[in-house]
């Protein structure tokens, strides 16, 4: 967590294999990054890391399935089992009825979550998350929270950046940055239980009236 | 990323620009029907003209009166001293039992009825004619040898006059006027085609006297020696080099064999091939130009989707390798393309005239094909490349 300008998403893209560090070493399984050839920091992207961006990113002319597909097509996932994979992953993020809709045809929360399934795909080592709520009302937001709260339950390692306390509070720390350096280091004592804010929430029909 | 799984890629890509890269391969097109249609017209011409110049006999030689034809400038002004008695002498003192076929040619307005035409070629020849030009007579029969001697007004004519004066009614035993003068019809001539952009069907033939006294002249145009043998050609040449050189100089005439003839025009005409092709490859040329430019805009225009595959662990290679392919599809399919135009437009051209055959050379597609793939290839690199080295992050970063 931090402000804007303080090296949130610098140090993420650095962990991700996305970008390099000017200063400093990332050691991925043993190895250093700044180490590895182009190549390397290729695969590692696609078999270790799963990315999570604000603005989804996701290929806008293929459907949700194809999206979630991506990364076996840089990798040598075995072909017949992709399509059953990636329906899987799909239906674990409630979206398995969505498999065939473009990026356009889905709300924020639903592109999100398709983003998740892309980023489970390859079962990475670690999830990085980069404002994962930022351009999302908050009933989607928690909702993507709760998908997140759920991965971690099950093992995943999930890495969040955000700049809100709120959404903060939902991990089990927090690591503040300032100006590129950590501030602060703190375990969330009263974590957050997103499927709960979410219950706290008016109900959509009181919004309405 | 296999190879099919880099195509289906590419021509997604390629789908959701249909317009741009419909206008990116019509470069293409252009520059394929461009290099195929001129480079098979080129040859088209060639080889109705090779088959002209042997269907006159590859076993024929001929007298020209002057200089021409000697080398690159020999075509000097001369006065035309060949008479018709040389080629009595030429008659008298040959061996090899050769023919000697004196010809006077005039261009000249003929009539039959009320139907005329201008500018026909009226042909002076004695009676051995037929047989040294191999011309045979396809209605009636040629001029004879009392014909000749009788300075008669008597003509043979060939298909395209008798299409134009007689349509299909039956013209042997008809009169027709040449120069204001009335001539009997003998006989028509088979179809002998084009030589050059001459109709030798285009053509009258009536008695060389007959013809010198009604023109007004006295020298010969040519003469045309058939030798029956091909063996004798050579010392046929020679021999009658030397009965001319008894009463003419060097400078007064020249001895040439359709194979000279047939040999300085192939060298022309290959020249004029690969001139054509090379215009024509200017185009493809730009059209390669045009794929580098479009797939530049679109490296740039899709960093973006670089960059987000490449976080999902596109390599370089993959990247480069999905350009390309976008770039090879472009140009391949535009060749493809290019090429059913070109038949289709040999096929109209030879449904609206019937005498132009152009057959589409398979050397033409070939090289039409490699070519533009080749040019995919080479004007892609670049743009691939480019996006392949793309920075994932800065790519990513991008709007």
């Amino acid at each position: 967590m931090g402000p804007s300008g303080s090296g949130k998403s610098t140090l993420m893209n650095i962990i991700g294999c996305l970008d390099q560090p000017t200063k400093g070493t990332i050691t991925i399984e043993g190895t250093e990054t700044s180490r590895m050839s182009r190549s390397d920091l290729a695969y590692v992207r696609n078999k270790k890391i799963g990315f999570v961006f604000q603005s989804f990113n996701l290929l806008a002319r293929a459907n949700a399935l194809s999206n979630v597909m991506l990364p076996f097509v840089y990798g040598d996932y075995p072909k017949a089992k992709r399509k059953e994979r990636a329906m899987e992953v799909l239906d674990s993020v409630g979206l398995s009825d969505r498999w065939n809709h473009k990026p356009n045809e889905l709300s924020g929360g639903q592109k999100q979550r398709v983003a998740i399934a892309r980023a489970l795909v390859n079962n990475p080592a670690i999830i990085l998350a980069d404002e994962p709520t930022g351009n999302i009302d908050s009933r989607s937001g928690l909702e993507i929270m709760i998908l997140l709260q759920r991965l971690n339950r099950e093992g995943m390692t999930i890495l969040c950046v955000t700049h809100d306390l709120f959404i903060a509070e939902h991990a089990e720390m927090i690591i503040n940055l300032l100006d590129g350096r950590i501030s602060k280091i703190e375990e969330v004592k009263e974590r957050k239980n997103a499927l709960e804010e979410l219950q706290k929430l008016p109900k959509e029909e009181e919004i309405s009236n | 990323m296999n190879l099919w799984e880099s195509t289906e890629v590419s021509i997604d890509a390629l789908k959701a620009n249909k317009l741009r890269s419909f206008l990116t391969m019509l470069g293409v097109v252009i520059g394929v029907i461009a290099v195929v249609l001129l480079v098979s017209i080129a040859l088209g011409v060639r080889s109705q003209v090779t088959g002209t110049i042997e269907g006159l006999g590859s076993n024929l030689y001929m007298v020209f009166p002057g200089s021409i034809g000697r080398g690159m400038g020999g075509g000097r002004l001369t006065i035309n001293k060949l008479k018709i008695d040389h080629a009595y002498e030429l008659m008298q003192k040959s061996g090899y039992n050769v023919a000697i076929s004196p010809v006077v040619n005039k261009f000249s307005t003929i009539r039959y009825g009320k139907t005329s035409k201008g500018a026909t070629l009226i042909t002076g020849v004695m009676a051995n004619f037929s047989l040294a030009r191999n011309w045979k007579v396809n209605e009636g029969a040629f001029l004879k040898k009392e014909d000749i001697d009788a300075y008669r007004k008597a003509c043979v004519i060939g298909q395209s006059v008798k299409h134009t004066l007689f349509k299909n009614s039956n013209p042997v035993g008809r009169e027709i006027f040449i120069a204001g003068k009335s001539f009997k019809v003998l006989g028509v001539m088979e179809s002998k085609g084009q030589l050059f952009d001459l109709d030798l069907d285009d053509q009258v033939f009536i008695p060389l006297p007959t013809a010198q006294r009604i023109f007004g002249i006295n020298n010969l145009s040519y003469i045309f020696i058939h030798t029956p043998r091909v063996e004798d050609m050579p010392l046929a040449m020679e021999q009658t080099k030397k009965i001319l050189l008894h009463s003419l100089s060097d400078d007064d005439f020249t001895v040439k064999s359709q194979g000279e003839t047939l040999s300085a025009f192939l060298q022309i005409s290959s020249l004029l091939t690969i001139m054509l092709g090379a215009i024509a490859a200017i185009s493809l040329v730009v059209g390669g130009i045009g794929i580098m430019n479009i797939m530049t805009v679109s490296v740039t225009e899709r960093t973006k989707e670089i960059g987000i595959r490449k976080a999902m662990g596109a390599q370089d290679g993959e990247i480069i390798t999905q350009f390309l392919t976008e770039a090879v599809i472009i140009s391949l399919m535009g060749g493809i393309v290019g090429i059913l135009i070109c038949y289709l437009a040999v096929f109209l051209l030879s449904a609206f005239y019937p005498t132009f055959t152009v057959t589409i050379s398979l050397l033409a597609i070939t090289v039409a094909i490699l070519f533009s793939t080749f040019m995919g290839t080479f004007f892609g690199v670049y743009p691939a490349y480019k996006a392949g080295r793309l920075d994932p992050i800065e790519a990513l970063r991008y709007e």
